[in-house]
Formats: structure tokens, C-alpha cells, sequence
């Protein structure tokens, strides 16, 4: 009785199981669109307070929400042009206190079946990295630690039979090294929706004049090279990079055999090359600072303070390279021209000399959505022109939704775009440009109305052009794209350890380099393993 | 129909406790095993036979992890039940006078985690008294938390914590041991070991089996301690199954973790199973 007993509840466990998994439908080539048909529809997102908008403590400070900002305005354009549709959003608690807590109750609900229909989320790049940084236990928690990793472990829907067929969408305009970092063999589960990249700014005719060559920063480590062993070390300054150095690395690892591909040798000498930068970046600056102790801040310009009067001069004799993001480089760009500089703008390549980018923020329509054509139409917003560049969103009706970001420190809400490069980068530098040039006339008409000519600053800005072509690197796209994840924290740390021993202690030897950087590989292994 | 009536109580009786099974164990565990044979999140979840199961497998940080656990309980539990029982017989007779000695056995048991952690620290730490003790009679320094030796470490840390509970199980199965058969015994010229072996285990299978159980479930809570000493990624001898579970949740991989919560289940059912039956078989459990 008890052997028959128990064999049946094992047969009706088998049953169970078994009957409750379906098997995945086949994948399609193309696929249409959501129709509006009018019936009532919800999309649910999870995103971050901070996504398509300011750092996270700007935000937590401001007491600011990206519904206030870009995104909400997105919202309210698609719930105007479907009525019966409502797009609800999640997101977790910004205050780093409770966010640990906040996170893993998420997770466990994630866990048990309660996903969105969408997810945007920005990466663990430029400002958010260093919040990360700053954080007590050193990481900044995110629901995906690691996104790439995260499309290997089935939380995202397959899009490439609506992005394949979506001819609206003008896909050939967006750059496809990014937008392949996305795929997993054919399936295209997440949308890369900004990226960056380290460029080197060079005033052309101190280049010209110095012994700086070009062919010589091919890849990252003949940079740094030919760089440290010029006559002087003033062209050290254009290799200030963001901090985020992974993307200069090789591919790490491949996360759907779960292979560690980067090797201890390169890793320490990326290191060591580093250093070497690192320490004759600060042995410049102290010597510039010394020689020039009323110079308050050096870097690069910055567009609203130019606006607003700042005189600071692009290039010097002393500091002719200007190393900053992407991101910046039409606003830099545009001052350097109306300053009459001459500039030459380099991407800074990899270890194997291919031009590599960190994504700064993605969407991806998640694989329990209930609704995937319906989620992937939302999604797809945040590729059009309108949304990437900034512009306006127009409903049939003719109601118009702005998609710049709108914050109280900016007094203009069209100039503060997207963080992070716009992955549909064919016609952005003119769409920037175009942006600037308008907010240039708006200082103009503004100084007009209390004097009889506009600040020589501002007619020299609205004299000169930015186009495509004073950035050539942009048409040869990107060879490869990474999303920034924890491990880029973990990479931080060791980095840090590196470059910057502290005040008293020893730089450390070659073998207590390699024994970090093995340390680092094991977690690198460990995070393989267990994701 | 009385009879009916009073299993009919029973029944009501034991159904709040086997709804809570049901809810809070028996649906979970259908959900885990469909999660560890499925990919995909939320209502889409799709069925993939035994890849998931595959994948674990061929996995080195699991099978590290399997076999650290495996290793850890092939040494724990022999270890605890020998050291419990022993310190149980030689309480035997004295259990009754000094029952503050009882008391005093649970202490470590009861002490929190994180006092347990920085005794531990304190004493193996690289600025711990062990350390410092060997560095001044000018002996080799050990890296007791982070090296091979850990795994020591941290079963003494499971011996000295654990023990005094076993002890505590294993005395109320010696103390409801007949007095007199001992005396009979001793009428009988039997040595000391033969009324160990002859009266005293026969009649504390069901009591070692007991605390035996007690023990493994302990065994895996020690996580808790090696967590606080080596973090989420310790060294490789400490490092467990529960850190692959755990990882593996952090990093949202549920395939993964219940493909291992569903390995690990099977072996421990495996272990329990077997021995259950080893214990069933004797004379004293029938009685």
C-alpha cells in the first residue's frame, strides 16, 4: 500500500513537472509589429531612477526622477498615441541605505515569476561606476550585476524577428559594433541605446611641431610607449581616460562556454603600462601646478561654462592633448573651433588597436513578458532619431512631446542629451551641433537685450561649423562593445591597488602585480561559474 | 466508526502542519525542479530536458564546491558523532547530579555567528594569537583563513559549536537506558566494552540517528561562519555549495542554483536514506 502509494505521488510529480513546461516556439525570421487594436494594454518597466538621466547622487540630491526627465516625457508621448495602453514604471530606491535590501527582495521576485515586461537600465559606466566606487561595501547593486551575462541565463526576449523587420527603424544607421553586443549567436536579446569611448583631443599645430606620431598610437600599449618616451611629457595629457579602462582589454571572457579568454600576461602588462601612464601623468601635473600655482582646474572646457563667459583657453603650449569621453566631443569640439584651434582627435585603442566602447544604457524586453511586440514598440522608441538626438516625439494629432532632458541646474532643456554617445550615430554630430548652435543664438538674443553686441565668445561659436567629418573615427564604427558590469568595480580595485599604492607605501613589485591580477581572474572565474 | 472518527481527527489535527508542507516545502520544491529542467523568466519558461543538469556539471566551481561540501561532511560528521558520544558516555552516570554541565555544553551552540566569527579571527587571524604564538617560538606563519588550512579552521569551528548539542542528544538516549541491565551485566562479568556493544548501542541507534540528523543540518549552517570568515568567494577548500547557491542567486541564475539545490537534495536524501535503513534494521529501533 505504501510502495503503491508512493509511486503514484512520484508519477504524479513527474506529471506535474513535465506538463507544466512547454518547449520553445520556433524562431522567426521577421515578424510584424504591434497593431493597436484598442484593446486595453499595460507595459510594466523596471528601470533605475537615474536611467536616461544624471549620475545617482545628482539625482538622489536634486531629489530628482527620470519621469521628470526624458523618460517620463517618452511615456507620455506613447500612452497619448495609444490611449489604451498604460505604461507603468518600477523602479528600485535609489538611497544606497536600502538599496542592498531593496535589490534582493526584487530579485527573489524576479526569481518567482514577477517580471516586467521591460527592462532600461543604464551600466556601471562613467558616473554611476564611480558611485559604485564610493559605495561602503564597494559595488553599487544593480538587478543585472552583469547584463552580458544576463542574456545567457534566459531573461530576455528574443526582438530580431521585429527588429529585422522594422524598416521604420532605419537600423543601418545605428552603429552595429554596439548593437551586436546585444546578440547571443542569432538572437538579438538586448538593445545597446547609448554608448562612450575615450578620445584623445590634439591641438594639430603643437602636434605638428612636436615629435608626436600618429602611427605610433596604434593600440594601447604603443600609446603609452611612444608617449612617455617623446622629449617632453606634455602629450601625457591627452590620456587622462574616464577610469574605465576593461574596454582597452581584450575580450574577458565568453560567458556562454563560461571561458576565462583574458590571459595573466596581458592583464599585468595593461597594468604595468598603466602605471607607467599614471605616474607620468602625476609627475606632469605636480611640475604644470608648480610652475603654475594660480591655475585653479585644467581639463577640458565645458560647454555651459563657456556659454556662460569662462574664459578658458581649449589647448596651451603646456597642455596641447585634452583626453575626455565621447560623449563631449562636439561641445569641445565646437569651443576649440571658436578659440581658432585646430584640432586632430584620436580614439584611444585598445591593446590590440581596435576601437572597443563601454554601452552606457540598454533595454531589453523581457522573456516572461506577456506582451512582446507591444514592450519591443515601446522599446524601439528610445532608437529613433527624436529620442537618441533629443527632438520631438509628434502623436497623430499633432500633440508634441519633448525628449530633451529637463532639469532645474540647466536653464535650456534641449542641450543636456542623452549621457553616453547615441548608438544611432549617422547624423548625431549634426543633431548636437544643431543643438548648440541654437542654445549659442539663445545666449546671443539674450545678451542683445542689455547690450549692442553679443560677447565676442559667443559670435566666435556661432561662426564656426561641426560636422561628421571633424570625426572621422565615427565612420569606422566600433569593433567591439562591452556592457560595464560589477566585474569593472572588481577590475577598478585592483587597478587602484596598482596605480595608486598610497602616500607611504611601496609601489608593489612585478610579483605582487601578477598575484592580484590572479586574484582578480579567480573572482573572474568564480563569477563565470556561479551566474 | 470510532475508528474512522478518531483517524478523522488526526487528520484534522496534522492539516494545518501539512498545509504549511504543502505551501511552504512541496510547491516550492515542484517549482525548484521545474526550474532546474526549464530556461527562461516568468511565465515563459521553457522546458529543456536535462542541459541545465549537463551545464552543472561540467562546471568546475560546482563540482569544487560539491566536493568541499562532501569532504567537509565525510569529516565533520564521523568526527562529531565519535567526539559527542564519548563525552555522552562519560556523562552518563553524572548527568543527573550536574545538570548545569548540560547547560554548559550549549554554549557555543547558542553563541551568535558573529561572535563565534571573531573568536575565530582573533585566535587565526594574521594578527591572531596563533600566529603570533608560532611567529615567537620562531615557527613557519600559517595563513589559517585564507590558505588550505582554513578548511581546518572551520571544522574545528563546526566541532567546537556543534558538539555540546549532540552531546545533548545522545545523553536522553543513554539515560533512558535500564540501570539494571548494566548490573546484570556486571553480575554477568561483562567487560566495558561489552555493555557498550552489547546494551548500550543496540538500544541508541534511533538516538545517533537522531542526533546524526541534527548534525548534518548544522553541518550546512556553518555556511553562516565561513560567509563572515572568507566572504562570498573564500579559499578554494572553504568554499561551499551554499556560496554556489548564493552566488548564483546574486547573479540571478536560477537555473543554476536549483539545478544544485536538487543535486545536493539527492545525495543528502541519498545519505539519510541509507542510513535510515542501517538503523531500521536494528534490534533496539524494532523494540
Amino acid at each position: 500500500m505504501k510502495k503503491c502509494l508512493a509511486l503514484l505521488l512520484t508519477l504524479g510529480l513527474l506529471c506535474g513537472l513535465l506538463a507544466s513546461c512547454r518547449t520553445q516556439p520556433p524562431a522567426l525570421e521577421t515578424a510584424d509589429r504591434w497593431v493597436d487594436g484598442g484593446e486595453p494594454a499595460t507595459i510594466k518597466i523596471l528601470t533605475e531612477r537615474f536611467m536616461w538621466s544624471d549620475s545617482p547622487d545628482m539625482v538622489l540630491a536634486n531629489k530628482a526622477s527620470h519621469l521628470l526627465g526624458s523618460l517620463g516625457r517618452i511615456i507620455d508621448y506613447f500612452e497619448h498615441e495609444h490611449p489604451n495602453v498604460t505604461v507603468e514604471v518600477e523602479y528600485v530606491t535609489i538611497s544606497p541605505s536600502t538599496r542592498e535590501t531593496e535589490m534582493q527582495a526584487r530579485r527573489v521576485a524576479l526569481m518567482g515569476g514577477d517580471v516586467p515586461d521591460l527592462y532600461l537600465m543604464p551600466t556601471m559606466s562613467s558616473e554611476i561606476f564611480y558611485q559604485g566606487r564610493d559605495m561602503e561595501n564597494g559595488e553599487y547593486p544593480f538587478v543585472f550585476r552583469d547584463p552580458a551575462q544576463a542574456m545567457t541565463n534566459g531573461w530576455f526576449a528574443d526582438v530580431a524577428p521585429y527588429y529585422n523587420g522594422d524598416e521604420e527603424l532605419h537600423t543601418e544607421g545605428l552603429v552595429s559594433g554596439v548593437m551586436e553586443a546585444g546578440m547571443l549567436d542569432a538572437q538579438r536579446l538586448i538593445l545597446p541605446l547609448g554608448y562612450d569611448m575615450d578620445l584623445m583631443f590634439l591641438d594639430k599645430k603643437e602636434r605638428e611641431a612636436s615629435h608626436l606620431d600618429q602611427k605610433a598610437l596604434g593600440n594601447y600599449g604603443s600609446t603609452v610607449n611612444h608617449v612617455l618616451e617623446l622629449d617632453d611629457l606634455r602629450w601625457i595629457t591627452g590620456l587622462s581616460v574616464s577610469g574605465q579602462q576593461l574596454n582597452l582589454l581584450p575580450a574577458l571572457c565568453d560567458y556562454q562556454k563560461e571561458k576565462l579568454l583574458l590571459k595573466q600576461e596581458d592583464a599585468v602588462q595593461f597594468l604595468k603600462d598603466s602605471r607607467r601612464l599614471s605616474d607620468g601623468i602625476s609627475e606632469y601635473y605636480q611640475d604644470y601646478f608648480d610652475r603654475h600655482p594660480d591655475v585653479q582646474s585644467i581639463g577640458a572646457p565645458y560647454l555651459f561654462s563657456y556659454l556662460g563667459g569662462e574664459k578658458k583657453d581649449a589647448f596651451s603650449p603646456e597642455l596641447p592633448a585634452i583626453g575626455l569621453p565621447l560623449r563631449q566631443a562636439v561641445d569641445v569640439l565646437a569651443i576649440c573651433k571658436a578659440q581658432g584651434f585646430e584640432t586632430e582627435i584620436l580614439p584611444l585603442r585598445d591593446v590590440d588597436g581596435k576601437l572597443s566602447a563601454n554601452i552606457t544604457y540598454w533595454g531589453a524586453v523581457s522573456s516572461g513578458s506577456k506582451n512582446i511586440p507591444l514592450a519591443y514598440e515601446f522599446l524601439r522608441l528610445f532608437l529613433t532619431p527624436e529620442v537618441q538626438w533629443g527632438g520631438t516625439l509628434t502623436c497623430q494629432d499633432g500633440t508634441t512631446f519633448k525628449t530633451g532632458f529637463l532639469d532645474r541646474m540647466y536653464e535650456s532643456e534641449d542641450l543636456y542629451i542623452t549621457p553616453g554617445w547615441p548608438v544611432r550615430s549617422q547624423g548625431a554630430v549634426e543633431a548636437r551641433w544643431e543643438k548648440i548652435y541654437q542654445e549659442a543664438k539663445r545666449y546671443e538674443r539674450n545678451a542683445l537685450v542689455i547690450a549692442d553686441k553679443a560677447p565676442p565668445y559667443i559670435t566666435d561659436l556661432l561662426a564656426v561649423e561641426v560636422t561628421e567629418e571633424d570625426l572621422p573615427f565615427l565612420a569606422e564604427g566600433v569593433d567591439r562593445a562591452r556592457f560595464p558590469s560589477v566585474v569593472d568595480l572588481w577590475f577598478d580595485r585592483l587597478s587602484s591597488t596598482v596605480l595608486y599604492p598610497g602616500l607611504e607605501a611601496q609601489p608593489l613589485t612585478d610579483q605582487e602585480i601578477a598575484a592580484k591580477t590572479e586574484e582578480f581572474l579567480r573572482e573572474l572565474r568564480y563569477h563565470l561559474a556561479e551566474g | 466508526m470510532k475508528k474512522s472518527r478518531s483517524a478523522l481527527q488526526g487528520w484534522l489535527l496534522v492539516s494545518p502542519l501539512l498545509l504549511g508542507c504543502l505551501l511552504f516545502y512541496a510547491i516550492p520544491f515542484v517549482l525548484v525542479m521545474q526550474y532546474s529542467l526549464s530556461t527562461g523568466s516568468g511565465s515563459a519558461l521553457y522546458f529543456v530536458g536535462f542541459i541545465n543538469y549537463q551545464d552543472v556539471a561540467a562546471n568546475g566551481m560546482f563540482t569544487l564546491a560539491f566536493g568541499n561540501t562532501m569532504r567537509f561532511l565525510a569529516a565533520a560528521l564521523p568526527l562529531i558523532m565519535a567526539l559527542a558520544y564519548a563525552i555522552a558516555l562519560l556523562m552518563q552516570k553524572q548527568a543527573n547530579k550536574h545538570k548545569l554541565l548540560k547547560s554548559v555544553f550549549l554554549f557555543p551552540y547558542i553563541m551568535p555567528v558573529v561572535g563565534a566569527v571573531i573568536l575565530v579571527e582573533l585566535l587565526f587571524a594574521e594578527s591572531g594569537a596563533l600566529p603570533a604564538f608560532a611567529s615567537a617560538l620562531g615557527l613557519p606563519l600559517v595563513d589559517w583563513l585564507g590558505g588550505p588550512a582554513a578548511f581546518g579552521v572551520v571544522l574545528l569551528l563546526y566541532l567546537w559549536k556543534n558538539t555540546g548539542y549532540s552531546v545533548i542528544l545522545l545523553l536522553a538516549g543513554l539515560v533512558t537506558i535500564p540501570e539494571d541491565q548494566y548490573s546484570a551485566a556486571d553480575l554477568d562479568g561483562a567487560s566495558g566494552w561489552q555493555k557498550f556493544y552489547y546494551i548500550t548501542t543496540p538500544q541508541m541507534w534511533y538516538s545517533v540517528f537522531f542526533a546524526l540528523i541534527f548534525s548534518l543540518i548544522n553541518a550546512f549552517k556553518c555556511f553562516r561562519e565561513i560567509f563572515l570568515i572568507g566572504g562570498t568567494h573564500p579559499n578554494e577548500n572553504i568554499y561551499m555549495l551554499q556560496h554556489f547557491l548564493n552566488n548564483s542567486f546574486e547573479n540571478l541564475n536560477y537555473a543554476k542554483l536549483s539545478v544544485a539545490s536538487v543535486l545536493l537534495l539527492i545525495v543528502v536524501l541519498a545519505v539519510f536514506a541509507v542510513f535510515y535503513g542501517f538503523v531500521r534494521k536494528k534490534e533496539a529501533f524494532r523494540g
